[in-house]
Parts: C-alpha cells; sequence; structure tokens
C-alpha cells in the first residue's frame, strides 16, 4: 500500500504539486493523467526520491520515504520519463548495474534477464554502448534494467514513449500479469487508450491539483455515452479549442 | 558498505572518468568485466609508466644532495596532482551529470560517493607516485634505513594527496556554495577549468624561475624555501624541523579533512543534485526572439554549442596551451632572440612560418574540427529543414575559422613581440597564419564532416575520432619536421641570394599561390559544391 499525504511541491512562486493526497493498494495498475506540467512526473519523481517535496509525506508499506528510504528504495523500480540516462554503458552493463543496485547475484536473474532481452528482441545489441541506441531501443534498455530486479512496484513515467507496437503490447500484458500477482504498477500516459486498457484505478491532475481519483469504469458510468476522451478533456482541457483549430487551419 | 555495489558503481565511474579509452576499447570490441579488466590494467600501466620514466630519471640523482632538484620535482608533481584532482572532480561529479540517475536506486549515498571519489583518487595516483620515489630514493640516498625509508615515503606521499584532494574538493565544491556560482554555473565551471590550465602553466613557469638560477659549482637548482622542509623530513628524519614538518602535514591534513567533511559531504547530496540539475538546464534570461532572421537565429545557436565548459577545456588545452608551451620553450630557453635587425627580404620567410604555425596549431582537437559534431543529432535535423545547407555550413565553418584565427594571430603576435620583429614581418607572419588556418581549416571541417559522430557523451570522445590520439602527436610532430625543413631551406636560400630576395620571395608567393588553389579547387569540388 502506498499512501501519499498531503504532498506539495513548489519551485519558488510557481507550484508543481498542491496538497496531493492519494492511495494506491496491493494488486492495481494505477494510472496518473494529465496535460504537461499537471504534475503527473513531480508526483512519480517524488515517489522515486528524484524530488524531495516540499510537505506532506509518502509512505511505501508502512515505511515512510524520509525516515527508510533505502528500504523504500528497494521496493520500487523506475523507468524514468527520458530514456537518456548512463549513456556511457553498453545496455549490459547497465543491466548488470541494476542488479548490483538491488542485490540481486547474477545466477539470480540470469535466467529472467534472458527471457526479458529475448522478449524485447534487444539480444544483438547488448554489448553496444547505450549513446548509439535510437529512442525506441533506449526505452527497451531502461525497461529491462527497471522489470529484471522484479521489486513489487514498479512506476513507470510514459512508459509506452518509442516503444513499438509489439514491445507497447508485450509490456502492457507485464504490466496486467505483475499487478495479477498482488503487486502494484504506478505509470503516467497521455495515451487514453492505454489508460482505458490498462487502468484499475485512475488520477487525473490539472495544474498540480487532483481533479479525479476512481476507476475507469466509474468515470465512464458517471458520463455514459462519452468517450473517455471527452470526459479527460471536459476535467482536464480547455473549454474549447474548436475556435483556435478553425483560425490555424482555415477550414 | 556493499562491496558488490561498490563495485558495479566503480566500473561505471572508470568509464566516466576515461571516456576516449573506453570508446576505444569498446571499438575493438570489448564490454562489460573485459572493458573494467582493461580500464583498471590503463591505470596500472599509466602508473608503471610514470614510474619507470620518472623513476629512472629520479634515480639517477642523488637527491640527497640536490635540495633545489628535490623541491623542484616536490613542487611540478604537487602541481600534477591540483590538476589532476581538480579535473576529475569536475568529470566525475559535475560533467558527468549522472546524480540524479542514481537516485531512485538503492544504492546508499555514501557508496555512490566513495566511488567517484576513489576513481578520482587513481585519476591523481599514476601522476603523484613520482612523488613516492622521490621521497624514498632520497631517504635511502641519505642512509636512512630501507624499510623506514620505504614506509616515511609511503605515509608522507599518502598525507600530501590527502591534502591535494581535500584541498581541491573543497575548492571545487566550495565553489558551487556561491550565490555567483548558482546564477552562473557554466561560466564558473569554465572559470575553474581556465584557473586549473592557468595554475598549471604559472606553476611551471615560476617553479622554473625560481629553481633555474643555477647554483655555480653544482648541478643543483635554487632552492623553493616553502618546500625546502619535506628534504629535511627525509634527509635528517629526528631533526626539529622534520619532526614539525610532519605534525605540519598531518594537522593540515586533519583540517582541511574535518572542513571537508563539515562543508563538503554533509550537504553533498542535496547541493550536487542542485548543481548537476542546474548545469543540465538550459535556463536562459534572453527571450527567444520571434523577430530572429535564420542568420542571427542560427549564429546564436551555433555560439550555444560553444558553451560546454569540458569543450573549452579542451579547446584552451589543445589550441592555446600547447602551442603557447611549445613556443615558450624555444623563446624562454636561452638568450632573448632578437629579429629586429631582419630585412624585407624576409617577408617570403615568416609568410611560410606563419603557415607553418597553422599546420601545427589546427588540427583534429581543434574547434574547426568538431564543430559539425558538437550538432550531435540536430545536424540531421536542420538537413530536414529548408534552411540551405550550403549557408549553415558556411556560417559554421566561419565561426570555427575566426575563432581559430584569433587564437593563432594572438599566438603569432606573442612571439613577434618577444623577438621584436619588424612591423612589415609582423604582418607576414599573421598574414601566412591566418591564410594558413583558413586551408587547414577547411580540411578538418570537411575531416568533422565525413567522420561526424551524433552519439558521443564526453567530448573528448570527438578527439579521437579517425587516427586518434597517436595519429594527432604524428601529425604535429610530421608538421614540424615539414616545416622546419621548408623554412631552413628557404632562409639559407635567402641568406645565399640576398640580391634576389624579391624574386625568390615572388616565387614562393607563386607556389603557395598555386597550392592554396589546388586545394582551394578541391576542397570545393569535393565537399562544397554539393550543397550548392
Amino acid at each position: 500500500m502506498i499512501e501519499i499525504h498531503d504532498l506539495t511541491k513548489r519551485y519558488g512562486n510557481k507550484t508543481a504539486l498542491d496538497h496531493l493526497t492519494l492511495n494506491i493498494k496491493p494488486g492495481q495498475i494505477f494510472g496518473f493523467l494529465g496535460h504537461n506540467g499537471a504534475g503527473k512526473s513531480t508526483t512519480l519523481k517524488s515517489l522515486v526520491s528524484i524530488i524531495n517535496p516540499t510537505s506532506g509525506s509518502i509512505v511505501v508499506d508502512g515505511l515512510n520515504l524520509d525516515q527508510q528510504r533505502q528500504a523504500v528504495k528497494e521496493k520500487i523500480s523506475y523507468v524514468p520519463d527520458t530514456p537518456d540516462i548512463f549513456l556511457q554503458l553498453s545496455a549490459s552493463e547497465y543491466w548488470d548495474l541494476l542488479a548490483a543496485a538491488y542485490n540481486q547475484s547474477e545466477a539470480d536473474i540470469q535466467q529472467r534477464r534472458e527471457q526479458l532481452v529475448g522478449l524485447f528482441e534487444m539480444t544483438a545489441h547488448a554489448d553496444e554502448p547505450m549513446a548509439s541506441f535510437s529512442h525506441g531501443m533506449r526505452q527497451k534498455a531502461i525497461l529491462i534494467g527497471a522489470l529484471l530486479p522484479d521489486p513489487d512496484i514498479w512506476i513507470l513515467d510514459e512508459p509506452m514513449q518509442g516503444l513499438d507496437p509489439q514491445a507497447a503490447f508485450d509490456l502492457k500484458n507485464l504490466m496486467k500479469a505483475h499487478a495479477a500477482k498482488g503487486k502494484t504498477v504506478i505509470f503516467s500516459t497521455h495515451n487514453l487508450d492505454t489508460a482505458q486498457q490498462l487502468c484499475d484505478q485512475l488520477a487525473i491532475l490539472k495544474k498540480g491539483q487532483l481533479i479525479y481519483n476512481g476507476s475507469v469504469a466509474d468515470l465512464l458510468a458517471a458520463h455514459p455515452q462519452e468517450s473517455l476522451e471527452t470526459i479527460y478533456l471536459q476535467m482536464a482541457g480547455r473549454p474549447t479549442n474548436d475556435h483556435l483549430v478553425e483560425t490555424i487551419e482555415g477550414d | 558498505m556493499n562491496k558488490r555495489q561498490l563495485k558495479a558503481l566503480l566500473a561505471v565511474n572508470l568509464r566516466l572518468v576515461n571516456p576516449q579509452i573506453t570508446d576505444r576499447l569498446r571499438k575493438k570490441g570489448a564490454s562489460g568485466k573485459t572493458l573494467s579488466r582493461k580500464l583498471t590494467h590503463q591505470f596500472y600501466l599509466n602508473t608503471i609508466l610514470f614510474l619507470g620514466i620518472y623513476g629512472l630519471s629520479i634515480a639517477m640523482f642523488n637527491l640527497s644532495k640536490m635540495p633545489g632538484m628535490f623541491t623542484f620535482y616536490l613542487g611540478l608533481f604537487i602541481l600534477l596532482g591540483v590538476s589532476q584532482s581538480i579535473s576529475g572532480i569536475y568529470n566525475v561529479f559535475f560533467s558527468g551529470n549522472d546524480l540524479v540517475d542514481y537516485l531512485p536506486l538503492p544504492f546508499r549515498n555514501q557508496e555512490i560517493f566513495i566511488s567517484k571519489l576513489l576513481v578520482v583518487v587513481f585519476n591523481s595516483i599514476p601522476f603523484t607516485t613520482p612523488l613516492f620515489l622521490i621521497f624514498m630514493f632520497t631517504a635511502i640516498r641519505a642512509h636512512v634505513f630501507v624499510l623506514l625509508a620505504i614506509l616515511m615515503a609511503m605515509l608522507m606521499y599518502v598525507f600530501l594527496l590527502g591534502i591535494i584532494l581535500a584541498a581541491c574538493s573543497l575548492l571545487v565544491f566550495g565553489l558551487t556554495k556561491l550565490k555567483f556560482f548558482q546564477a552562473h554555473q557554466k561560466m564558473v565551471m569554465n572559470l575553474l577549468l581556465g584557473l586549473n590550465m592557468t595554475l598549471i602553466i604559472g606553476g611551471l613557469y615560476l617553479i622554473n624561475r625560481s629553481s633555474a638560477n643555477d647554483t655555480g659549482t653544482s648541478m643543483d637548482r635554487a632552492v623553493i624555501k616553502p618546500l625546502f622542509p619535506f628534504f629535511k623530513v627525509f634527509t635528517t628524519p629526528t631533526s626539529p624541523v622534520s619532526l614539525m614538518t610532519w605534525a605540519g602535514t598531518i594537522a593540515l591534513l586533519l583540517v582541511l579533512l574535518t572542513l571537508t567533511w563539515r562543508l563538503v559531504l554533509t550537504h553533498l547530496v542535496e547541493q550536487l543534485t542542485q548543481v548537476n540539475n542546474a548545469l543540465g538546464s538550459t535556463h536562459t534570461t534572453h527571450r527567444a526572439g520571434h523577430h530572429r532572421n535564420l542568420n542571427q537565429g542560427l549564429r546564436a545557436y551555433q555560439f550555444q554549442l560553444l558553451k560546454e565548459p569540458n569543450l573549452i577545456l579542451q579547446l584552451f588545452s589543445n589550441s592555446v596551451l600547447l602551442p603557447l608551451v611549445f613556443v615558450m620553450t624555444f623563446l624562454f630557453s636561452g638568450s632573448t632572440t632578437n629579429l629586429s635587425h631582419l630585412s624585407l627580404n624576409w617577408l617570403g620567410v615568416l609568410f611560410v612560418g606563419g603557415l607553418a604555425v597553422a599546420a601545427f596549431t589546427v588540427n583534429q582537437a581543434s574547434l574547426v574540427a568538431n564543430l559539425i559534431s558538437l550538432d550531435k543529432l540536430n545536424f540531421e535535423f536542420i538537413k530536414a529543414t529548408p534552411i540551405p545547407m550550403s549557408q549553415y555550413l558556411h556560417q559554421k565553418f566561419q565561426l570555427g575559422y575566426w575563432l581559430q584565427v584569433l587564437i593563432n594571430v594572438m599566438l603569432a603576435l606573442i612571439v613577434a613581440i618577444v623577438v621584436r620583429l619588424p612591423f612589415a614581418l609582423d604582418l607576414a607572419l599573421m598574414l601566412g597564419v591566418a591564410w594558413g588556418t583558413y586551408l587547414f581549416s577547411q580540411h578538418y571541417f570537411i575531416r568533422d564532416y565525413h567522420l561526424r559522430s551524433t552519439n558521443w557523451t564526453n567530448v573528448t570522445q570527438l578527439f579521437n575520432r579517425g587516427s586518434g590520439n597517436v595519429g594527432l602527436v604524428l601529425n604535429m610532430m610530421v608538421s614540424v619536421i615539414i616545416s622546419a625543413v621548408i623554412l631552413i631551406t628557404y632562409s639559407l636560400i635567402i641568406t645565399a641570394f640576398a640580391s634576389m630576395a624579391l624574386a625568390l620571395n615572388i616565387l614562393a608567393f607563386v607556389i603557395v599561390g598555386l597550392i592554396s588553389g589546388g586545394l582551394l579547387w578541391h576542397y570545393h569540388q569535393s565537399f562544397w559544391q554539393q550543397f550548392s
């Protein structure tokens, strides 16, 4: 169980996250939706210790993040919103680093590593430096690194970005299987279809504030005959953009 | 402390501190543990190389009888240690910009920092181990019991290395705490690296000047007084001065370590994360100009590419420092050269001399030889836009050329002033430099286009393309030899046939003109034409 209580992050006068309170239960796929700058990445980065919140608390399985950071980190693996990290390493060196970080011996994870590398079709590229990879290949390498230690909680910031349809499909199945084992997947996305397919619970953020927290089914039930896209845009978007589109594109 | 995690982190940082070697080894197929092993072997090799080269020369002297030479070497290797530590701290803690990437991983902060500090120490050891030899040989030659000599040498070496590292850490991390740094991070980093270079040049000059005065009868140099107590430590270990020096060294080390712990280590995570974020961001106070024309926009972009501290350091080192050291070695080694009596007969020789200076200074590590690759993937993107490639590349070339010519002309001017060249000859030298820089810049600019790299992570990887460092040095040597042969021959001819100097100079200009014309035609046909 992850308990986020009254989480606020300010950068000078700008509030990126405004008193966010949420509970995420095990066995769930929990999605964050919101426009750019809504606070999705700030929330996820706070959960993985990249950002120190201005106020509020995060408790993971009874462990307070501020007080037991190391123990919390061991429970979480993370995929950042851009895969441009550790570019000086080869993919296989990056996976070795991740295995060491989570204290797993090579023997322990050998089979899982081969399976993941095979699944994402990275076998031929394992020894190449990540700096030479395309965006999609970097994303795959980072995903393999995050899924390799198999901790209880996966936190994935826009994980489908750059992935080919096969890899995206496989990742969705992996996320479902992880949640089915009673573990937790938290991810952010801009893709409403993906959110609709995967999420057990959804949080919609707008300008740092939580504007919806509940299941996708409940949201759809509350707005019969409307698509998730329409509902989302009504909640998080501007009142109407039609006149702007007409102005830009003419007739 | 988890040893496996520390080892994994060390492996990452070893790659970070040696991007050029890592790149070269990767091209040979090394990866993972093999690569780590080879990088470690490289460290041992460097240490042995330094020990071998300096060990032999140090062993030849009886330093126990040459306090001047002792203090000279001590000063030299302390300076090298300081330089290596500052650049190591910069490369490992700042240039890598990777601290944020570690934050989500279950590594302990102390493991991350110890692994980084260890790599900085590894980086400094090869350049400072001769200190250990100096201490040991001096003590042994002063008839100190061998085991005691080794123990004393080892202890003093470790203490001095500790002092150097702690002092450098305080300097670098202290800078990052300044409000001025937080407002102008990149500029302060550039200044720091520039300061590092200036320290080395200035230090070497001062050491050389202070100890160059021959003492008359002996081969020894003059003693550098502040370092003299260390000589006493190894020649008369039980003297009061020696004991006080030990006490002073240990006290200084303890003070610096305490300050480092209190001021640096306790807030390092927050501080470095903040610095890394700041260095990584492209925050600018200028608003994007909506009304700029294409030329202004592109020029602003080209200048942005140059704001990388490591690039500036390398440029300074390759384009300014190396030629300057080379020139200074010649000019200041003996009595001052005075060429004020040279007649206009020497116009051609000076002009060709300028071409030779350009051949030496423009190389694969020059700015103009890397400007296209600095674009990374932006270059491919620009190709996809309606921006004319010819205009874009010409603008890029001009930026590289003018910066290079500015540096080279300044160097030529320094030489001209020092050797008191008459104005006309001075002008000929600078014209030769400017024209030679143009021709060689064209060659290296085109070379960069053909070898362009879009996925480099450290700018030093760019300098390693093609024939690598060996090629760079060979190229410089060949330039020097060919230039020397041409200049000596030309000078002899001018001296021998002074009455025909005008005709000879005209002939030389015609030859230079023909070769230049041929080269320009070749560059146009093989490169520029495709973008027209």
